[in-house]
C-alpha cells in the first residue's frame, strides 16, 4: 500500500505537485490519467523517492519513505521509467540489473538471484529473447524485458511511467495483460497512462489529475459518470454493455 | 563479433596480442634486435651495446605507452559511460587539458618537484570534467552540446597553456613535445608516481564497472535501483581524472586514445556492458598506443615522428566518421 498526505513537490523551486493526497491499497492497479504536463510523472517519481517532497508525506505500507534508506526503498518500490533507448546489453544482463539492491560488494549474483531473474523473464514473456540483445529487439520486446527487470527488483509496488506509449497495438494489449496479472500476486500497481481508453481496460481506479492535483480518484465507472474526465482532459466516457468497454468522445463545450 | 564467444577468452587473447606487441617494441627500431637475442641477453644477464637501448630507451617507452594507453582509455569509457554520449573523450571534452594546463603550471611554479605533476595533473582534470559536467546538467545539454562546450573548454584551456609557456619559456623541456604528446622522452624515474595513480585509477574504475552499468541505464533508473547517482557519479569522473591526468603528466596531450580505444572494445566485446569493456580498453589501449609509438619510431627512421601525431592520424578520421555515423553511435553509448 502507498498513501501520499498533503504532498508537493517538483523540481527545484517549481511546484508542479501541489497538496495531494491519496491511498492505493494492496492488489489494486490504479491509472494517473491527466493532460500532458499535468504532473503525472512527477508524482511518480515523487512515490519512487527519485524527488523528494517539499512537504508531505509518502508512507510505504506505513512507512515514511524519507526516512528509508535509497536500498530499503529500492527493495520496496520499483519505477519504470518511459521508454528510452540503452546501449548494446542483453536482456538477461538488464534483468540481472533488478536485482541490484540486493546485491553486496562485490556485485556478484547468489543462485537465487538468479532464480529470480528467471521467474521475471518467464513471467514478463521474455524467456525466449533472454540471450538477444536490447539494441536488436523490436519496441514491444524491450518493453517486456524492462518490465522484467522491474519484476525481478521484486518489491510490493510498482510505478510504470507510460509503460505502453510508443509500442504497436498488439504489444499494448499484451503489456496490459501482463500488469493485470501483477495484480493477481498482490501487487500495488501505479501506471502513468497517456491513453484512457487502455487505462479504462485494465484499472481498478482511475486518478484524475489536473494541474498539479489530483481531482478524482475513483473507479473507471464512477470516473465515467462524473464530469472530472471533460474538466482534466476535455473528454467524456460512455460504456457500451455491448462491447464490454468505455468508448470516448470530445467534450463539446471544454475550455483549456 | 560473436557474442557466445566468453568476455573471459577475449581479454586473453587481447593481453597475448600484448605481450606480442611488446616484443615487437622492444626488438623494433633503428637497430633491430632479434626476440631470440633478446631473450638469450636476458637470460645471461648479459648487458651489451643492444641490452642498454632495450632496458634503458625502448623499455621505459613501452611502459609508458602502455600506462598512458591503459589509463586513457579507461578514462574515455568511463567518461562516455558516466556522460552517456559516445562521442565523449578526455582529449574532447577538456579533460587532457586541464590536466596539460595544471602540469605545466606545476612545472612553472615549482620546476623542482616533478613528483608533484602527477598530482597536478590530477587536478586539472578533475576541474575539467566537472566543469563540462556542471555545463551539461545545467543546461540539460544534448550530446552534441556537451562536445562543443568540450571543444570551447579545451581551446580555452589551450590558450591558457600556451601563456604560460608564452612567460616561462623554459619550464617544459620540449614544450612542443609536450602539446603533441608522446613518450620519447619517458625514463623509469618520469614515470613515477604517475604509475601509482593509473594503477589505483584501475582497479577503483573496474571495481565501480558493474554499478557504472547500472549508472547507463540512466539517472531515473540507477536511482530507483538504490543507487546513490550522485556519489557514484562523482567517484567515476574523479577515478577518470586521476587516470587521465596521470597520463597527460608524463606524455602530454595525446588525444584520441580515449575516444577510439573504447569503441574497439565495445565491438570486440558485443557488449556496452563495462564490466566487460572496462578490462579491455585497458589492455587494448596499451596495445594500440604501443603499436602507434613503434611505428612512429620506425616508419620514418632515420626521422621520428611525435606520437601524438601518429595517434591523430588515425584519430581524427575515427572521430568524423562516429560523428557522420551518428545514428548508430547513439545505441552504442
Amino acid at each position: 500500500m502507498l498513501e501520499l498526505k498533503n504532498v508537493s513537490g517538483g523540481y527545484g523551486r517549481k511546484i508542479v505537485v501541489s497538496d495531494v493526497s491519496a491511498v492505493f491499497p494492496k492488489g489494486n492497479i490504479t491509472s494517473i490519467i491527466g493532460a500532458n504536463g499535468c504532473g503525472k510523472s512527477t508524482i511518480l517519481l515523487m512515490c519512487a523517492g527519485l524527488i523528494p517532497c517539499a512537504s508531505g508525506e509518502i508512507y510505504a505500507d506505513g512507512e515514511d519513505i524519507s526516512k528509508m534508506s535509497r536500498n530499503a526503498v529500492a527493495r520496496r518500490i520499483s519505477y519504470l521509467e518511459q521508454m528510452k533507448s540503452i546501449g548494446s546489453i542483453s536482456v538477461r544482463s538488464l534483468v540481472s540489473h533488478g536485482r541490484f539492491p540486493y546485491l553486496g560488494y562485490p556485485r556478484r549474483y547468489t543462485p537465487e538471484d538468479m532464480k529470480i531473474v528467471d521467474k521475471a523473464l518467464e513471467m514478463a514473456g521474455a524467456a525466449d529473447i533472454a540471450d538477444c540483445m536490447m539494441n536488436e529487439l523490436s519496441g514491444g520486446q524491450q518493453q517486456k524485458a524492462r518490465i522484467a527487470m522491474t519484476l525481478a527488483q521484486d518489491t510490493d509496488i510498482i510505478l510504470l511511467d507510460e509503460p505502453m506509449t510508443y509500442l504497436d497495438f498488439r504489444h499494448k494489449l499484451e503489456i496490459s495483460d501482463l500488469i493485470v496479472s501483477l495484480r493477481e500476486s498482490g501487487r500495488t500497481v501505479i501506471t502513468v497512462m497517456h491513453d484512457p481508453e487502455l487505462a479504462f481496460k485494465f484499472s481498478d481506479r482511475i486518478a484524475v489529475m489536473k494541474d498539479g492535483h489530483i481531482i478524482a480518484l475513483d473507479t473507471p465507472e464512477n470516473i465515467a459518470d462524473g464530469s472530472v474526465l471533460g474538466d482534466a482532459l476535455g473528454i467524456k466516457a460512455t460504456y457500451s454493455a455491448e462491447a464490454g468497454r468505455y468508448f470516448f468522445d470530445r467534450e463539446a463545450n471544454f475550455v483549456k | 563479433m560473436n557474442k557466445k564467444f566468453p568476455s573471459g577468452a577475449k581479454l586473453a587473447i587481447c593481453i597475448i596480442l600484448l605481450i606480442f606487441t611488446a616484443v615487437l617494441a622492444l626488438c623494433a627500431g633503428s637497430r633491430w634486435i632479434s626476440p631470440i637475442e633478446l631473450f638469450g641477453n636476458l637470460i645471461n644477464g648479459n648487458i651489451s651495446q643492444d641490452m642498454r637501448i632495450v632496458l634503458y630507451i625502448r623499455l621505459p617507452r613501452f611502459l609508458g605507452a602502455v600506462l598512458a594507453g591503459s589509463a586513457l582509455a579507461v578514462a574515455g569509457a568511463v567518461i562516455q559511460a558516466v556522460l552517456g554520449n559516445p562521442l565523449a573523450a578526455p582529449n574532447i571534452i577538456g579533460v587532457n587539458s586541464g590536466a596539460g594546463l595544471f602540469t605545466v603550471l606545476c612545472a612553472a611554479f615549482f620546476p623542482s618537484l616533478p613528483s608533484l605533476r602527477p598530482a597536478a595533473a590530477f587536478l586539472g582534470a578533475l576541474a575539467a570534467v566537472m566543469l563540462v559536467y556542471g555545463i551539461a546538467r545545467k543546461t540539460g545539454a544534448s550530446r552534441m552540446t556537451i562536445v562543443l562546450t568540450g571543444i570551447g573548454v579545451s581551446s580555452l584551456l589551450n590558450a591558457f597553456i600556451d601563456t604560460v609557456t608564452t612567460l616561462y619559456p623554459d619550464v617544459l623541456t620540449g614544450t612542443a613535445a609536450f602539446k603533441t604528446g608522446g613518450v620519447s622522452g619517458v625514463n623509469i624515474s618520469s614515470l613515477f608516481p604517475a604509475w601509482i595513480f593509473i594503477i589505483i585509477g584501475l582497479i577503483v574504475s573496474f571495481m565501480l564497472s558493474h554499478d557504472l552499468d547500472v549508472l547507463a541505464l540512466g539517472e531515473n533508473t540507477a536511482g530507483s535501483l538504490g543507487m546513490n547517482v550522485g556519489a557514484v557519479r562523482f567517484v567515476c569522473l574523479t577515478a577518470a581524472a586521476v587516470l587521465a591526468g596521470a597520463a597527460v603528466s608524463f606524455s602530454g596531450l595525446i588525444g584520441f586514445v580515449g575516444l577510439i580505444v573504447p569503441h574497439i572494445s565495445r565491438k570486440i566485446s558485443g557488449s556496452s556492458e563495462n564490466t566487460a569493456v572496462l578490462p579491455l580498453c585497458a589492455v587494448i589501449g596499451a596495445m594500440f598506443l604501443t603499436l602507434c609509438d613503434t611505428a612512429a619510431r620506425t616508419l620514418f627512421d632515420p626521422y621520428e615522428m611525435p606520437l601524438g601525431i601518429v595517434v591523430s592520424y588515425i584519430g581524427v578520421p575515427f572521430f568524423l566518421w562516429l560523428l557522420i555515423r551518428k545514428k548508430e553511435a547513439r545505441h552504442s553509448a
